[in-house]
This record gives structure tokens, C-alpha cells and sequence, in this order.
């Protein structure tokens, strides 16, 4: 447990980092918040005087120190568009990505491993080329295009798929009582199975279409790291040692391919959530890739500054995970002070 | 009958580059509690003859003749299924560099649980107390404790008693050791040697020595055959192939193992190098590398010479 704490005062300096990177750099975004906010009537006393209001019209160091001083309270600042801190904008609208994100790499989980232990089995073998044909495929296609591909064939053409718009279609159900803010989970909770199943339909393509994107990495490390775990000297051990096929593929091939998988995985969900900005624009999802790329294209600062270092706090503590798994699955990995 | 019977082996591996003929017409036997020596040098197919005992051979490789049988069990017919089920309980193999034959990320006394589990019938909660006997057999100190180690925490020649241990733990009647002390420093060279020599004695195991280290086996072994690409050139009893060695190449090797008060000018290299495999090769595969070759050595088929019941020699013209 201890070795957990030093990991977190250990991610103290980068986050100072991404705090005055975030600072500057939404700076020195093109187009000026006043003038957004005063919106097209206004003239040059009214910009003026709302940027007095925003404390805008103060020199940059003292803008900074301001914004530490309110960061230091829990402040995220408040949002020009919705008009509501940023900090409860980002916790309402998080879960919906996080929902998306996870779903999105259980999928990517579920198909890339099983394809990578098979595929290193049998080298050369049909399931071999199915694996490298997928990851080449899944690699080469943008994400936002897959997207609109499946928008295309199974809403458009098929009528299979429910809208592409949000996480629920609200005109037909009522979003679930809120406990953890991801509505199937909710659903499942409140034990309301149509808005369960309302929610899936929603989230089955943008998930499916993000989870190709994370399919490519996590088949490739599985099969390549299995490969190398099955020509090691110790599973020609257990092989003269005369143990079950199925024992020496899972107990021991696998268990030690566990942990290049894990750290991949854990690089690939912090990738995922990046994308989610993508794929939530196109599905219309409700997440906070939508409200970062809104705040970006109206210079809200505030909102900005809060998902950069909301996102910065999570890859912190992904890895943080990845790190602590490492230890429970490889008794080698031994973390010095 | 002698519990392992290794007649008239031919392996072929194929190749993108051409079938390699890795072993040609090898025989060997190895009685119960006897301790017979593989000698060569790096691709003389020792440890072909080995793992195609084992049944572990790369799936390039063919037995294209010969028969293995093991306690009258015919080894080549068995079904892989058969095979596996002989391998750890009659059969087992201990392997060089013992630190990456033991799996880094699991107990080494689970390890063993795993062979008694597979081949032994005992209930479960009787496996961890019997993989601590096997570590004890070896003379493992402190074996509850070494049972709860990872293979890195422990020292080279802790993992190779350990390794022993495992391949012993069904008390197999056929030990293979594959070059068990390379890689050890000497005194746990002798230790560990000394340990599969008793071993072999007291379980009246018959055990096959890998090795290219000929000082090594003349120490250790009953019986050595050594073996040039492929071909075993000369078997005999120990003192007998040491004393009186027959063929040019087993002289040669002799030659060239180090012997106390010998300086590095004394050692004698072997002139030239393995022939390539694939393709026509001589009847005799060291003429390449022989000076008592002649023009015949090259044309007729090889008989084998017969010095006494004891020692064959391959060789047309052995030194007497």
C-alpha cells in the first residue's frame, strides 16, 4: 500500500506541469471569450466591459495566480456556455464517457485476446490471418469514419440501429434514477429493463466503432507477447513435465503474458478516452469529449483548463492502476521508493 | 532388455533451406540405474536423440526410422495423449540454465504441485505437503520456505535442485539431463552431479547425460557414447573409452579437454567443422575432418568395428 502513495506524490510535478501547460496554452487559443459572450450586437464597451467582468482585462501572471488560488479551493471556475461551474458540468458528463470508454474496450478486450492467444497457437493458421487481416483493418480506418460507416449501413440503411443521438432515446424513456451516472448501469439498479435495453441499443455502435480502434494494439502485444511466452525455455518445462495442453496455455503462457497486455490496456483506455472526442460529436453523446470540443470553439477557459486537467488526473491514476496490477500478477515487478 | 532402447534412430528436420538428416542410424541403451553419456559437440544431434525421446521435438522434425521403446513401451507408435501422461511420471528431463526452465512468476513449489497433481494419485491437500518432500529429497534446506520462493529469488544451483526435484517428484524410471551444470559454477557443478548421480542410484533410475563436456562424463557416467553429426561414432564403458580411445575423433576430444596442469597450448583444437546436413554426405561424416582418412573411406558403406562386447567404434580403421 505504501508503494501506492509514493506513486501518487510521485505524479505531483507532471500535474503542476499540466496545470500551467493548460493555462497558457488555452491562452493563446485563437478568439477572444468577451467578444464570444457579448455576442453579435455588442460593441467595443460592452466587450470591454464584460472582459472587466471575466477579469480578463488583468495582465496574465496575475490571471494566474488567481486561477491557482481558486484551484487550491476545489475551483475549476465557472463556464461561459452553461453558465454552471465546470467542475459539475465535467462530473455530470463524465460518467457518459466513462460509460462509453469501458464498454468500448470490453468489447476490444473480448475479441482481441482470445484472437491473439489463438492466433500465436496455431501460426499461419486461419485464425493467424483472420487476426492480422482485422488488426490491419481496424488500424488503418479512422475512428469518427467507422463511426459514420456504421451510421450509415445499420441506422440508414438497415434500420437496425436506434438514432444516432445520445445516450437515450428521451422522447420514448426517462433516464434512470442517478447513482453512478452511466445509464445502464443505472437501469440495471433501478431494475428497469426496457431503459436498459434502450440504453444499449444507443451505446452498441459508437462503443463497437471506438473499440476497433483499441482492437489493433491489444491482438498484436496478446499474440506477439504469447508467441515469445510459448518458445520460453520454462513451457518446454512444463511440456517435458508432461502437463495438459490447456494447463500450460492458461496457467502458464498465459498468466505471463498478463502483464505486457495489462500495460497496453492501460495505454489504450487513456487513448480511448481521447478518441471518445471523435465519436461522441458523431453519436451525439453526451460525454466530455462533446463539451471539450464546445468549449474549445467558444474559448471558454474555464472548461478547457478543467477537462485538460480532468483528463490529466485520470491517466495518472489509469496507470497508477496498471502499475498496482502489475504487482499482483508479476511477483518480479518490485517498486523502489 | 534395457529399460530405455534407442535402435537404429534416423531424424530428419525439413527445412526451408533443405532437409537437415540430424540423426542417422543412433542405437543406444540405458539398463536401469545406469548412467550413460552423450557426448559431442555443439549439432552433433545430442539433444535431438534427447527430445525425440521425449516426444518434444520441433514439428519440422520426422523419424524417418528406427524404434524407441521405453519398459517395453513403444514410444514412436504412442499417442501424443499416451506420451504426455509418460512424460513427468517414466519420463522426465532436466534441462541447462535452470533460472528460465522454472516459469518466473509462479512458486516453485507450486510448480512441482503442478507435475504431482498431473501424474501422482494423491488427494489435493496432500499436494503441497509432497512437492516439499521432493524439495527435501534433494537436500533442499528450509524446503516449507524454498516451496513459497519465486525461481528469481533463489541462486542458479538452488533452481536446478529444484528443477531435479520436479522431474524426480513421480520417482520417473528414465531421466534425461540435458546439459543439467552448464552454467553453474563448479563446486555446484559437482554438487548437482553428485546429487543426479545418487539419485539415479538409489531409484534405480536409468539416466542419459547430455553433455559436450567429456571430462565431465567420464567422472559421472557408466557407459559414453559420443556422437559426431549425427552418428554415434564410439560407445564404450567409461575407463575403457578414456584409456583406449578407438575412433580419430573421440582422440581428438580428449585432446582437447583441459586436464589439471595443462596449459591453454597443450589443448588441441579439432581441425575443421561439422559437415552441413542437408544434402550427400560421406559415409563416414568425420572424413572431412580426419588424417587416417582413405580413398575407401568415402565409398564403401560403414561397418561398425567390434573391439569387444563392450566397445563398437565407427570406424573403419580405428586406432588400436
Amino acid at each position: 500500500m505504501a508503494f501506492v502513495w509514493k506513486r501518487l506524490l510521485g505524479t505531483i510535478p507532471s500535474l503542476v506541469g499540466v496545470v500551467v501547460l493548460t493555462f497558457f496554452i488555452s491562452r493563446a487559443l485563437p478568439g477572444d471569450p468577451a467578444a464570444f459572450f457579448a455576442g453579435p450586437a455588442a460593441n467595443a464597451a460592452s466587450i470591454a466591459s464584460i472582459r472587466a467582468t471575466l477579469g480578463l482585462d488583468r495582465p496574465l501572471p496575475v490571471q494566474f495566480v488567481s486561477y491557482i488560488a481558486d484551484l487550491a479551493h476545489g475551483n475549476l471556475g465557472r463556464s461561459l456556455t452553461t453558465g454552471q461551474p465546470v467542475l459539475t458540468d465535467l462530473l455530470e458528463r463524465l460518467p457518459a464517457s466513462l460509460e462509453l470508454s469501458s464498454f468500448a474496450l470490453l468489447f476490444a478486450i473480448g475479441i482481441a485476446i482470445p484472437m491473439g492467444v489463438w492466433a500465436a497457437t496455431r501460426i499461419n493458421g486461419g485464425v493467424d490471418h483472420a487476426c492480422r487481416a482485422v488488426v490491419t483493418v481496424s488500424a488503418a480506418f479512422p475512428t469518427f469514419f467507422v463511426g459514420l460507416l456504421f451510421v450509415y449501413v445499420f441506422y440508414f440503411l438497415l434500420g437496425w440501429a436506434p438514432q444516432p443521438l445520445g445516450r437515450l432515446d428521451e422522447i420514448a424513456f426517462s433516464p434512470p434514477p442517478r447513482v453512478t451516472g452511466a445509464y445502464t448501469i443505472d437501469a440495471a439498479i433501478a431494475g428497469d429493463w426496457p431503459v436498459l435495453r434502450a440504453s444499449l441499443a444507443q451505446l452498441i455502435l459508437p462503443a463497437i466503432s471506438l473499440g476497433l480502434f483499441a482492437l489493433a494494439p491489444i491482438a498484436r502485444i496478446t499474440r506477439a507477447a504469447m508467441l515469445e511466452a510459448l518458445s520460453s525455455d520454462f513451457i518446454r518445462t512444463a511440456r517435458a513435465s508432461g502437463l495438459p495442453v490447456r494447463k500450460i496455455l492458461m496457467a502458464y503462457a498465459f498468466r505471463n503474458v498478463l502483464l505486457p497486455v495489462s500495460s497496453v490496456l492501460g495505454m489504450v483506455f487513456s487513448f480511448l478516452i481521447g478518441s471518445n472526442v471523435l465519436i461522441e460529436q458523431v453519436f451525439g453523446w453526451q460525454g466530455v469529449g462533446a463539451y471539450a470540443v464546445a468549449a474549445v470553439i467558444a474559448s471558454d477557459y474555464a472548461a478547457v483548463q478543467g477537462f485538460v486537467l480532468m483528463m490529466a488526473v485520470l491517466y495518472v491514476l489509469l496507470n497508477l492502476l496498471v502499475d498496482v496490477f502489475a504487482t499482483l500478477v508479476d511477483p518480479r515487478v518490485r517498486f523502489e521508493g | 532388455m534395457a529399460q530405455l532402447e534407442i535402435d537404429n534412430l534416423s531424424v530428419e528436420f525439413r527445412t526451408r533451406h533443405g532437409v537437415v538428416r540430424a540423426l542417422d542410424g543412433v542405437s543406444l541403451s540405458v539398463s536401469r540405474g545406469e548412467i550413460v553419456g552423450v557426448v559431442g559437440e555443439s549439432g552433433s544431434g545430442k539433444s535431438v536423440t534427447a527430445y525425440t525421446v521425449m516426444g518434444l521435438n520441433d514439428e519440422a522434425a520426422k523419424v524417418t526410422n528406427g524404434a524407441i521403446t521405453m519398459g517395453g513401451i513403444d514410444l514412436l507408435a504412442a499417442r501424443p495423449e499416451a506420451l504426455r501422461e509418460l512424460r513427468g511420471r517414466e519420463m522426465a528431463m532436466i534441462f541447462q540454465s535452470p533460472r528460465t526452465a522454472l516459469n518466473p512468476i509462479r512458486k516453485v513449489g507450486k510448480q512441482i504441485e503442478d507435475v504431482l497433481q498431473e501424474h501422482a494419485a494423491l488427494p489435493r491437500r496432500e499436494l503441497k505437503a509432497a512437492a516439499i518432500a521432493a524439495l527435501s529429497r534433494v537436500r533442499i534446506p528450509d524446503p516449507e520456505r524454498r516451496a513459497e520462493a519465486y525461481p528469481f529469488e533463489l541462486s542458479g544451483g538452488m533452481c536446478q535442485r529444484v528443477m531435479i526435484a520436479m522431474a524426480l517428484a513421480c520417482t520417473p524410471s528414465v531421466l534425461i539431463a540435458d546439459e543439467p551444470t552448464t552454467g553453474l559454477d563448479v563446486t555446484t557443478q559437482a554438487v548437482i552431479m553428485d546429487l543426479i548421480k545418487e539419485m539415479s542410484r538409489s531409484t534405480q533410475m536409468s539416466t542419459l547425460l547430455i553433455t559436450h563436456d567429456l571430462g565431465l562424463a567420464g567422472e559421472y557416467c557408466d557407459r559414453i557414447a559420443v556422437m559426431h553429426a549425427g552418428h554415434i561414432v564410439e560407445i564404450a564403458p567409461t575407463e575403457e573409452l578414456l584409456a583406449r580411445p578407438a575412433h580419430p575423433y573421440t582422440q581428438r576430444l580428449l585432446a582437447a579437454t583441459p586436464v589439471p596442469d595443462s596449459r591453454l597450448d597443450d589443448l588441441n583444437a579439432i581441425p575443421g567443422h561439422l559437415p552441413d546436413l542437408r544434402g550427400a554426405l560421406p559415409p563416414c561424416r568425420f572424413s572431412g575432418r580426419c588424417e587416417r582418412r582413405q580413398p575407401i573411406c568415402d565409398e564403401a558403406e560403414l561397418p561398425w568395428t567390434e573391439l569387444s562386447s563392450q566397445h563398437l567404434v565407427r570406424c573403419r580403421y580405428p586406432l588400436s
